[in-house]
């Protein structure tokens, strides 16, 4: 297994064996190619790249955050963060909601639209966007990124699979200091330490 | 051997500087120089399409719009899309379309806008380069990257990369090529003046030979973006 990290560009040759797919990868002639600017993940009998950008592509199960955009007679239009708006019905809630609300849902269904189950609305708090592909990194191992953030800042975050982060939060402008530190570092290796002892130092 | 106006060797690229993710509002964006071009790119998308009949339920739509500013030639260019604005965009668009994996996104649109800031001949080539590097920082599915260069003939000499003053000579032929690298497929191909078969397929070996020092160079900006090594600033 090669321990070393590598970037792939798309069109990139990456091994000519037979292996496992993963995401970002397609194949021709018998050969797998990168189909994506993004870091590459390969073990004895799988491949993978993860890219370092892109857009949020639904998954069954994913919790998200989502904005109420408009209200209908018969529902409400939900911004999920990807190219189409999800239809949820009035129906199915007890609550009427209003434009603006934040909230947050598990997909139940992604084929042509997007369906969502177990809405719940989110306090007054402040909305954060990053790419979705950066969610892994905030999160981390166990939640270990997540935990950093939350006890150094004091401060309540749920993260979004579509990458939008609800927090609220005492120290705002540390906070989103330290997100954007995290996306922007994110193809390196030891920044959940980095990130900690930056933390403590600000915190004094 | 005679030497070229600017005094390049004939298969010598004009000096090419990338800066990718300039802009803050696109998804991706790239600028380039190239010589005396000077184009920024952005890739926006996927997202929906307006109007809705526009849409393809099989995959995504391409909008690529390539635009001249008004001061980038000596003489003022109206900002009105004329005709050959809109050929260009057409071709550069289906060009782009073969590079990205448009099939897994139906029913949406992806947004190329392409600005030339500075013209200097082969800006629809210097263009689709930037577009596509665009639409690879933007994290965009893609088979492979669009290198492109024009190659041709100016003062009985084969040469790579024409600039405006070896356009303007009496016996110029503008071969503007795009591959689809590293597969290396043709998807552009467009040429001005007369020029007999055994030059016409030696000028696209010299193309397909630039081609490839482009990839390269596209491969470099890529990888620069995200350096693995190196502090991480506080």
């Amino acid at each position: 297994m090669n321990t070393t990290k590598r970037i792939v560009t798309p069109g990139e040759l990456i091994t000519d064996k037979r292996k496992k797919l993963g995401d970002h990868i397609y194949i021709r002639e018998n050969k797998i190619y990168s189909g994506v600017l993004g870091i590459l993940n390969e073990t004895d009998d799988y491949v993978s790249v993860v890219a370092l950008n892109g857009p949020y592509l639904p998954r069954i199960g994913d919790g998200i955050i989502g904005v109420v955009k408009n209200v209908t007679q018969v529902g409400y239009v939900i911004d999920i963060k990807t190219n189409q708006d999800c239809f949820f019905p009035k129906s199915l809630l007890t609550k009427e909601l209003v434009k603006g609300q934040v909230l947050f849902a598990r997909i139940k269904s992604a084929d042509d639209s997007v369906d969502l189950e177990n809405i719940n609305i989110l306090p007054k708090g402040n909305l954060l966007s990053v790419s979705s592909v950066k969610v892994p990194r905030i999160i981390g191992k166990n939640e270990s990124m997540l935990n950093i953030l939350k006890n150094n800042t004091d401060s309540n975050i749920l993260v979004g699979k579509n990458g939008w982060i609800w927090y609220v939060s005492k120290n705002p402008a540390l906070l989103e200091n330290a997100i954007n530190l995290i996306i922007n570092n994110s193809q390196k290796s030891n920044l959940t330490n980095t990130i900690e002892e930056y933390l403590k130092k600000i915190k004094g | 051997m005679t030497t070229r106006l600017d005094n390049r060797k004939v298969d010598e690229l004009r000096k090419i500087k990338i800066e990718l993710g300039v802009s803050k509002n696109a998804e991706g964006s790239c600028y380039l120089e190239w010589g005396k071009n000077i184009v920024i790119a952005t890739v926006n998308g996927p997202k929906p399409v307006f109007p809705r009949h526009l849409a393809d339920p099989q995959k995504a739509v391409v909008d690529y719009k390539y635009r001249m500013a008004c001061f980038s030639v000596s003489e003022r260019k109206s900002p009105v899309p004329g005709k050959r604005d809109k050929e260009i965009s057409l071709v550069s668009g289906n060009a782009l379309e073969s590079a990205i994996m448009v099939e897994q996104f139906p029913n949406t649109l992806i947004d190329v806008n392409v600005l030339i800031l500075s013209a200097d001949a082969g800006t629809r080539v210097a263009a689709l380069t930037a577009a596509s590097l665009a639409a690879a920082d933007a994290g965009l599915p893609m088979r492979g990257m669009i290198s492109a260069v024009a190659a041709g003939r100016a003062n009985e000499q084969l040469v790579l990369d024409l600039t405006k003053d070896e356009e303007d000579t009496a016996d110029a032929v503008d071969m503007a090529c795009a591959f689809l690298m590293p597969q290396k497929e043709i998807v552009l191909l467009q040429m001005d003046g007369f020029v007999k078969k055994e030059d016409c397929s030696k000028i696209l070996e010299n193309a397909l030979i630039g081609a490839e020092k482009i990839y390269d160079i596209q491969k470099k900006a890529l990888l620069e973006k995200y350096p693995l090594e190196g502090e991480i600033q506080l």
